[in-house]
């Protein structure tokens, strides 16, 4: 017998969804940070594969962990919570948005603890988990002085990168973040994912062409100039999986088409004419603290 | 009978199967306090005959015939069926009905104390509602009862609207749904005799089709409280009051075993004992099995069946395999507030007063959460 939709386990559906979305931007960091590094002779077999490995850990860590805290900790007598949790997607994510050379180990527990913080604190703050990550780790990096985006071989290598190639994601950024071909693939798969709150993208790029439609006319920037500038910065990987992050957007769809548009056109300003790409990153954590706020525009009912 | 039914976006063909269950071994009436029952143990009773009325007017017929046996200590009366079927016969039974005059109709509607529902509609009429509106559509998921209902009465609902359409100088506006192809077709062909009646068919997409959502989306002009709205077996009442001078003794209810895996609609007495209804008319089990009555996206589970009857609040039984409902955390997707069809947010700690309780969003949610609930 049919027993309906009431306990379909839906979010392990999603969690499904949401992983094989990242997997394009994983392979492809591996081609373009380990493979290719690799082939220049510049790395030795370990060190490519960890590129593939760190997410893999970080995953299967990031289970561990909900296992320890759901079971342990909040003492559930099942684990649907753990079978249901985001952290591990949240958590990939978070390595994606890492320096290719930014002490890749050490981001594992860097990312863990991260996440075991945020779970003690998130009830009472909406904060989109990614944005904060890559805010610290920027600012810890910067204080350092190791903040580069250049792998080895972008390092060692004066490269010229076409429009095609920042297109395809061959040009200097984070580890799975450059490539704007394999966010598009990632965006395809989540749109079969009806949890995935898939206008916001959209919104956000609209609200971006605007504004450097805008910047075209009056600023004298060209058209080409204004693509490498959106590919290179991110722009692409953080409206597609950054920004609309479930647990930091708002739920009333007034609230996320204001949330949406505001973040494509200040970043459009940010990148285009301050030049500033982890402004991105600091417009989505601004904006995920104005979620409430952005819960209020909503249709009144008579 | 066939028919297309669309659920949240999902359109399905459903077949539809009907069933009687019309000669149960006992009904029960239950009584509670300030109740006045007519009746004493080991009393014979005819079907129509008056057992009890509520301090509040309601009355409760015999609607199978037979020795009544009290219990006085649990509140029941039952009326163990003879299976003769013998039955009282109104005086004021009318084979025309469209002479009959306003004050007829209120006392009529009055007089019967069918249910509260009808204290609701002769309080509605005599306070001038300025439309009424037959919803004719059943408004909870997956209820098919009206259809058979109308479909076995056209006529005389018609006759019913018009006439109150008439005597209480009021728009009528008889609602059916666009799916309902036998209904549609059988209304289309006599509507032309009725011109006091409004005929509009809307597509029945669960939860736009109740009284709320009708009034906001196609009468808007209106205040709600000036709309009276009677669903086909409020007005099946007071048709039947008016040409039989009779309360109504049966009722359809539907049986749904999963989502509409399969559906039964069942004509059956007032009083009869659910668990029965679906053991002697179906040959299903019941047991080990999770029951909910009429909207099963409410999640108020029935742990009982057996100790339930037919009674006016009986719509549809939803059968499905037991499950342990499991609630998880919240990924703040939006989906509840996107499908809310009162436009309100159900993940506010206090829910809305405009909630109209259709459990969509409780449905729709993929972390199970219950939103309706106040510990959600």
């Amino acid at each position: 017998m049919e027993k309906g939709l009431l306990q379909k386990n839906k979010i392990l559906g999603i969690n499904i969804l949401y992983i094989v979305s990242i997997l394009p931007l994983i392979i492809f960091a591996f081609y373009k940070n380990g493979l290719m590094v690799y082939n220049n002779g510049e790395t030795t077999m370990f060190l490519a594969f960890q590129y593939l490995i760190i997410p893999i850990i970080i995953i299967v860590l990031s289970y561990v962990f909900e296992i320890y805290y759901y079971l342990i900790i909040k003492k559930d007598s099942d684990c649907h919570n753990v079978v249901n949790s985001l952290a591990p997607y949240v958590n990939a994510l978070c390595y994606l948005v890492c320096g290719p050379r930014d002490f890749l180990w050490v981001t594992i527990p860097l990312i863990i603890m991260f996440d075991i913080l945020l779970k003690f604190i998130d009830n009472k703050w909406s904060i989109n988990q990614i944005a904060l990550f890559k805010c610290v780790l920027v600012a810890l990096l910067a204080i350092t002085g190791f903040y580069n985006n250049a792998n080895l071989y972008e390092l060692n290598n004066n490269l010229n990168p076409s429009l095609f190639d920042y297109f395809i994601g061959r040009s200097v950024g984070c580890i799975g973040t450059t490539s704007v071909l394999c966010c598009l693939i990632g965006y395809v798969v989540l749109l079969f994912n009806k949890y995935y709150k898939k206008e916001i993208p959209l919104l956000a790029i609209l609200g971006y062409s605007i504004v450097a439609i805008i910047i075209y006319f009056v600023g004298g920037l060209s058209f080409t100039n204004l693509l490498i500038k959106t590919f290179k910065s991110g722009f692409i990987f953080a409206a597609i999986y950054v920004a609309p992050l479930s647990m930091a957007t708002p739920v009333v769809k007034s609230g996320r088409i204001i949330y949406s548009l505001l973040i494509g056109m200040i970043c459009a300003i940010l990148v285009n004419i301050a030049n500033f790409y982890m402004g991105i990153y600091i417009v989505i954590l601004i904006s995920s603290f104005l979620v409430p706020l952005f819960n209020k525009f909503k249709l009144s009912v008579s | 009978m066939k028919l297309t039914y669309k659920f949240n976006n999902d359109e399905k063909n459903l077949e539809i199967n009907k069933e009687e269950y019309l000669a149960p071994e006992n009904i029960i009436v239950y009584i509670r306090e300030g109740d006045t029952v007519y009746v004493k143990n080991g009393d014979y009773v005819y079907i129509n005959q008056l057992i009890k009325e509520a301090s509040n007017g309601i009355k409760s017929y015999a609607t199978v015939s037979g020795t009544v046996e009290m219990n006085e200590e649990e509140g029941i009366i039952k009326v163990v069926n003879d299976k003769t079927n013998s039955a009282f016969v109104s005086e004021e039974a009318l084979d025309d009905i469209s002479e009959v005059k306003k004050e007829v109709i209120l006392e009529m509607c009055e007089n019967l104390g069918i249910d509260y529902e009808n204290k609701l509609i002769v309080n509605k009429l005599k306070n001038k509602s300025k439309v009424l509106i037959i919803n004719a559509i059943d408004v909870e998921p997956y209820q098919f009862n009206n259809n058979y209902l109308f479909q076995d009465n056209v006529t005389g609902l018609l006759e019913t609207t018009n006439l109150l359409a008439k005597r209480f100088n009021i728009d009528a506006h008889l609602i059916l749904s666009k799916y309902d192809d036998n209904n549609v077709a059988a209304v289309r062909e006599i509507i032309a005799k009725y011109n006091d009646i409004n005929f509009k068919v809307i597509p029945d997409v669960f939860p736009y089709t109740t009284n709320q959502c009708i009034a906001r989306k196609y009468f808007n002009a209106y205040k709600y409280d000036d709309i009276l709205f009677l669903d086909t077996f409020a007005l099946y009442k007071i048709y039947m009051a008016l040409k039989e001078g009779l309360p109504v003794a049966d009722r359809y209810i539907t049986i749904c075993f999963g989502e509409a895996t399969k559906v039964y609609v069942v004509k059956t007495k007032y009083g009869a004992n659910l668990g029965e209804l679906i053991k002697n008319s179906l040959s299903e089990s019941i047991e080990n099995k999770d029951i909910y009555l009429n909207n099963f996206m409410r999640r108020v589970k029935c742990d009982n069946l057996e100790s339930l009857v037919v009674s006016d609040n009986t719509k549809t039984i939803f059968i499905f395999d037991k499950q342990d409902i499991k609630a998880s955390k919240c990924i703040k997707c939006g989906k509840c507030v996107d499908i809310c069809p009162v436009e309100i947010n159900p993940l506010a700690k206090v829910l809305d007063s405009a909630c109209i309780r259709c459990g969509l969003c409780s449905y729709v949610c993929p972390a199970n959460i219950n939103l309706l609930s106040k510990e959600k």
